[in-house]
């Protein structure tokens, strides 16, 4: 064993031996301070403040199920936290998708009479250092009545960023063929865009759906900021420790966090191959 | 017969910009309130007060805060956001390229490190920074671990304004590695196989494949990288509301922001100061697009 471990030493470049050991290290500090959470959160509250580095000397599971009721945030408990995350999430993430897949394929695939104003502002502008934006759009939030109110979601109607170059490269990709077969059969611009199109799309349109969910469910500043009636799990859980800093059930509040850390853990390990090589900006020249 | 055809080409091409337009509606809309309105809006509010009327003071507010040299609350913000930004480009560019470099060569237990690595990007900041607090806190596994090997009591890591700030860019550099990694693995993923054949043939070992094969290949996807972090000189920022809350000299300018425009709704001073913020940043974002212009835009092969 030892034998075989020290050829497989021999035959592998120090670079790459120093770069696994760095890893290592990483990756430990890593899984470790999740697995730290998770035993903090099937403790007793007495427990944890007395042994926090210890194993649980009996396995609380039942702390899961007392967030549900204990964990509170401006009057919404978790069950509420959780609804308001998934609707968020979703709806933003939907909009967000479908506006910047729209933009991306004309940009991508027609030449028109303002496509350099076009690229233009998805190229330049959100790289010129503009910083008083946020005082203004806060008050225009407020002036629109959009403060506080579901439709709120109409601002994820952006197609600017980073969702547009990477759905822009992937359609640069697509061969012309199929919407000029199509067009000779008739179809019309929209449905070469529904019916061809977006299908060959689906992959990289998931996996951007994918990260803007992710993203959106992490998301706490834009709860606190502009939806503090509709807590999400991320902004309730800053919000329940905030507020109850010297009377919390610290097992019962790590309970919640690993709740909240659960659904993008899923996604994220169910689809990690594919995101992996649907994401590319910029695309690769050959 | 011409006549006819310029007519269906005429209509075909208003039919097609018909669609186009039809395609980015929503997205002009969105782009005419929510830029180009919020941004020229934020021009004139520093010269305005609540009430809209024209003023100067909101401007003379932040230089009388600037002239106070090292104890002007904005000198401190500035330099905390100076931090957060160095250490932002350091783990963005080369320390997440090297590692996504790494996977994507296979190192010893590469599937693994793969998913582990991207833990920060699926997890919460939440989540990440109630965790990271309390390993931090008192008699949690690093202030023991520091009184082993110290033999002396722990600081307060995040309770003290020496160690507090520190703290947090070991916090940044720590969770940092999520979105860039992806997107560096997706774009080297798309490098043919057979140029990986020919190098090795050719005697390129893993470091030289790096420099020499990898990053001019995903250079495209490095440069727009680079370009889109160049105008955030001054939006580097930590997770602060979260950690402290400005406490212990944690505050950065993206703080101080959002406590001036959210909590105190002083929105005119706030767009002063963010008119400070754009002039000292300008010059800097055009250094980079200077720079990117001088260098090749990709490798043909």
């Amino acid at each position: 064993m030892i034998k075989a471990l020290k050829k497989v030493i021999k035959q592998t470049a120090p670079a790459r031996i120093v770069t696994f050991i760095v890893f290592f290290i990483y990756a430990f500090t890593m899984v470790y301070a999740l697995g730290w959470a998770v035993l903090a959160s099937l403790k007793t509250h007495i427990e944890f403040m007395l042994t926090p580095n210890a194993m649980p000397e009996k396995w609380l599971f039942s702390n899961y199920v007392e967030a549900f009721s204990v964990l509170n945030a401006s009057g919404a408990n978790m069950f509420t936290m959780l609804f308001n995350s998934l609707w968020l999430t979703l709806v933003n993430s939907m909009i967000s998708v479908v506006v910047s897949c729209a933009v991306a394929y004309v940009v991508a695939r027609f030449n028109f009479v303002g496509k350099k104003v076009v690229l233009f502002v998805q190229f330049v502008l959100p790289m010129v250092p503009i910083y008083g934006g946020g005082a203004a759009g806060y008050k225009l939030i407020h002036q629109l009545g959009l403060y506080d109110n579901p439709l709120f979601v109409l601002k994820s109607a952006s197609a600017m960023g980073m969702i547009f170059f990477i759905l822009r490269s992937f359609f640069l990709t697509l061969p012309k063929e199929y919407e000029e077969s199509a067009a000779m059969d008739g179809a019309g611009y929209f449905k070469v865009y529904a019916v061809i199109m977006l299908p060959m799309a689906l992959p990289a349109i998931a996996s951007i759906f994918l990260m803007c969910f992710i993203g959106g469910w992490n998301d706490y500043m834009m709860p606190i900021m502009y939806m503090p009636s509709y807590p999400t799990l991320a902004s309730g859980l800053y919000i329940y420790e905030t507020l109850s800093k010297f009377n919390i059930n610290m097992p019962v509040y790590f309970a919640g966090i690993v709740i909240c850390a659960i659904p993008p853990v899923i996604l994220f390990s169910i689809s990690r191959s594919k995101l992996m090589t649907n994401m590319s900006v910029g695309g690769l020249k050959g | 017969m011409t006549g006819i055809r310029k007519k269906l080409i005429t209509k075909k091409a208003v039919r097609k910009h018909i669609f186009i337009y039809a395609m980015m509606a929503v997205a002009i809309v969105h782009f005419a309130v929510f830029f180009l309105y919020v941004n020229i809006n934020s021009f004139l509010m520093p010269f305005q007060n609540a009430d809209g009327m024209w003023t100067l003071d909101n401007i003379k507010l932040v230089l009388s805060n600037l002239s106070m040299g090292a104890q002007s609350e904005i000198v401190k913000n500035l330099k905390n956001t100076l931090i957060y930004y160095a250490v932002g480009i350091m783990t963005q560019f080369p320390l997440s390229f090297f590692f996504a470099y790494c996977l994507y060569r296979k190192v010893l237990g590469y599937k693994i490190f793969n998913v582990i690595f991207m833990i920060p990007m699926m997890v919460s900041t939440v989540v990440l920074v109630a965790v990271y607090k309390n390993l931090l806190s008192a008699g949690g596994p690093v202030s023991v671990l520091w009184e082993r090997v110290f033999g002396k009591q722990a600081p307060f890591f995040l309770y003290d304004e020496r160690t507090a700030t520190a703290s947090i860019v070991v916090y940044v550099i720590w969770t940092s590695f999520g979105l860039n990694l992806i997107i560096y693995a997706g774009a080297m993923s798309r490098i043919p196989p057979e140029l990986w054949e020919q190098s090795r043939l050719d005697g390129v070992g893993f470091m030289r494949g790096m420099t020499t094969l990898a990053f001019p290949l995903i250079w495209p996807t490095f440069s727009i990288m680079l370009l889109l972090s160049a105008g955030g000189i001054l939006s580097g920022d930590g997770p602060i509301l979260l950690f402290s809350g400005g406490m212990y000299g944690t505050s950065t300018l993206g703080y101080w922001m959002y406590e001036n425009v959210v909590l105190k709704r002083l929105y005119n001073y706030a767009s002063a100061l963010g008119v400070f913020m754009t002039l000292v940043s300008l010059p800097v974002f055009l250094l980079v697009v200077h720079i990117r212009k001088r260098l090749p835009d990709d490798i043909q092969y």
